[in-house]
């Protein structure tokens, strides 16, 4: 069986103004079901770039990109939309919290999207709020939770619907260390307990030591990739 | 779907200024359509009534020949029944017609009246005071002395518009000999008395018109047992063509060369026959005001967009289908149309129901005589089906407009709208 991500000589290329900018510049790479991925490198590397091909949020210049053994690289806009309803979650540097829904209906957004009954909803949002540790919560709105609370709803909200891979870009970023700490050690847990596929994109050393392989960027291409 | 609800719901309450200020200009462009609505569906109400009561008839049955030169009157083109017997012969075959409320036969003629020096240009009508009655209710509309005598009591009475009477300084119980060109063309003259006058409220009706019994009418104009036209009121206008033609094959069969025209109120050339036009290019007028005031949801929209490109990314990123997005951004147009709508509605038809009670005073706004077949005062036309339909046109037109601006919602790429921030 292959990999459960496969990109094979990804190219992206990005247009500012009259200069092309090469973002990706032929990239190799392999993950399996279950890996706890860090990539690294340092600003304009192409970390953000590799998240959004791999998350179906954008279509490379040149090469493919392979989930379940699927060529996700000429998805029309209406199956990429349809791929990252079904087996993709995503955890952001700002949370992106949707302001006018409380904490249990943005978990539950997802879910209204794949039509899911109510009940069940129900039920799996508030386990994963529980799992979270957000039990209690549920009816807060973002604006009355703490950064560190924001990001985990979000870790929830890209749980929740038990996806293939989830994408976490700089999901430290904007949280203190202890907090960052945290938030690191529940998606190890849940990778661990739920076998979730994890790759997030970082510059953040805790993140880096934490995970099980890291992958280095450098220029758009690999510049090392070690497995712990 | 109710997510989707829910969520529009939730973001029309963001900024609760600026949806009402989308709102307000909803419900401005509604509360203007309706008082126009009420105000123009009043005025042709009002001409509607008045010009088939004393012009047109739901149907109107003449000679073919009278019909072609109505406006001159022609009075050698009577109708003379089915085989020179008068026009009684028709009335039975009529009045049998299912839907036929009131048969009211006429002799119209034009003449110059003289009183005491003043003279006056004025329309003859000859009529079966009964008929007449019916059709017109005078009841409510004698100001002075009274109606003409009914049945076997017909007298030599006239009543007249009480805007004529007073040109030719006549006062009710005096006498005045009318002069008229009969249908030999020869010139005859009969003395009658004033025995009321009326009033319609419409100047060109008080200032112009006079009644006689239709059997002096006759012997004035030289016209037998004939009649000039037949008016025929029926239960739904509405239906009037329909009926019209079954009055015309009933004639038709009793005839061996037809030439009776009978035509109902919509075919018949005149004022009439603009309402449809009218009300067509007053349609247009409604739709232009409300998609004017929609642009302040397109604005709204677009404003929405450009803030929320972060969260339409989010959204995007999560799932959402382009399908979707549009549909999200249309649900809170709609919701703040609803919201227009009704406060256009219920203050619109408030005003509405209220010029409905007290009229508007054409007259006085006007300052002076209105020269058309209106009453002086427009009592605007209020019903709920209007109200409804107002409603109903202004949540349409702003929800179908805003759909414009929420395409660009759904091209934004995630990607992009991620970026952004």
């Amino acid at each position: 069986m292959g990999a459960l991500v496969s990109v094979l000589d990804l190219k992206k290329d990005y247009k500012v103004g009259e200069t092309v900018v090469h973002a990706l510049r032929g990239m190799d790479m392999e993950i399996e079901a279950g890996e706890f991925t860090a990539v690294a490198g340092p600003s304009g590397s192409g970390k953000s770039t590799l998240l959004n091909l791999i998350g179906c949020l954008d279509t490379p210049t040149e090469g493919k990109v392979l989930i379940n053994e699927n060529d996700v690289s000429h998805y029309s806009k209406k199956e990429l939309a349809n791929i990252r309803r079904e087996s993709i979650g995503f955890i952001f540097q700002t949370f992106n919290l949707i302001p006018i829904l409380s904490a249990f209906e943005n978990v539950a957004f997802p879910l209204s999207l794949l039509h899911w009954d109510s009940e069940k909803i129900q039920n799996n949002v508030n386990q994963i709020l529980k799992d979270v540790g957000l039990e209690g919560m549920e009816d807060r709105y973002p604006r009355e939770l703490s950064g560190g609370q924001q990001q985990r709803v979000a870790v929830a909200r890209a749980l929740v619907k038990e996806p293939t891979i989830i994408l976490a870009d700089e999901p430290t970023a904007n949280l203190d260390s202890n907090t960052g700490g945290d938030i690191l050690d529940l998606m190890r847990e849940l990778n661990e307990e739920k076998g979730a596929t994890f790759i997030f994109s970082t510059h953040d050393p805790m993140v880096m030591d934490r995970a099980r392989r890291l992958i280095n960027l450098k220029d758009g291409m690999i510049h090392s990739d070690e497995r712990k | 779907m109710r997510y989707i609800f829910k969520m529009a719901f939730r973001n029309i309450g963001r900024n609760k200024r600026r949806t009402m200020l989308s709102a307000i200009a909803i419900s401005i462009a509604i509360m203007v359509i309706l008082v126009m609505r009420g105000y123009i569906g009043g005025i042709i109400d009002s001409m509607f009534d008045s010009l088939t009561k004393v012009e047109s008839g739901h149907i109107k049955i003449s000679h073919n020949k009278y019909y072609e030169k109505q406006d001159m009157m022609p009075l050698e083109h009577m109708i003379d029944g089915f085989d020179g017997g008068g026009y009684q012969e028709l009335l039975p075959v009529l009045k049998s017609v299912e839907d036929v409320e009131i048969v009211a036969p006429r002799i119209k003629f034009g003449v110059l009246l003289s009183h005491s020096g003043k003279n006056s240009s004025a329309l003859g009508i000859g009529v079966e005071p009964e008929a007449e009655d019916r059709l017109i209710s005078f009841d409510n509309k004698m100001v002075d002395g009274g109606y003409l005598s009914t049945g076997s009591n017909s007298n030599r009475e006239i009543i007249m518009g009480k805007g004529l009477a007073s040109k030719l300084g006549l006062k009710t119980g005096e006498k005045i000999t009318i002069l008229a060109r009969t249908a030999y063309d020869s010139l005859r003259g009969m003395t009658f008395t004033v025995s009321g006058t009326f009033s319609f409220g419409i100047s060109a009706i008080d200032d112009k018109l006079f009644y006689i019994p239709i059997g002096f009418a006759q012997r004035l104009l030289e016209m037998g047992q004939n009649a000039s036209e037949i008016i025929i009121m029926v239960n739904k206008p509405e239906n009037a063509e329909e009926i019209s033609e079954k009055i015309k094959s009933q004639i038709d069969s009793k005839m061996d060369d037809p030439y009776y025209a009978v035509v109902p109120w919509n075919k018949q050339e005149g004022m009439l026959s603009m309402f449809s036009v009218a009300t067509n290019i007053y349609s247009f007028i409604y739709l232009f005001l409300l998609v004017l005031a929609s642009t302040v949801i397109i604005n709204t929209t677009m404003m929405v967009i450009y803030e929320r490109m972060k969260e339409i990314g989010t959204i995007g990123a999560l799932g959402m289908s382009s399908g979707q997005i549009i549909l999200l951004f249309v649900v809170e147009a709609m919701l703040i149309s609803v919201i227009g709508s009704f406060i256009g509605m219920v203050v619109g038809g408030g005003i509405d129901f209220i010029l409905s009670e007290v009229g508007i005073n054409l007259q006085k706004l006007s300052g002076g005589s209105v020269d058309f077949m209106t009453t002086d005062i427009i009592y605007p036309r209020f019903d709920f089906s209007i109200l409804i339909g107002s409603f109903i046109f202004g949540v349409v037109v702003a929800t179908v407009v805003s759909y414009f601006p929420s395409r660009r919602a759904a091209k934004i790429e995630p990607v992009e709208a991620l970026r952004s921030v």
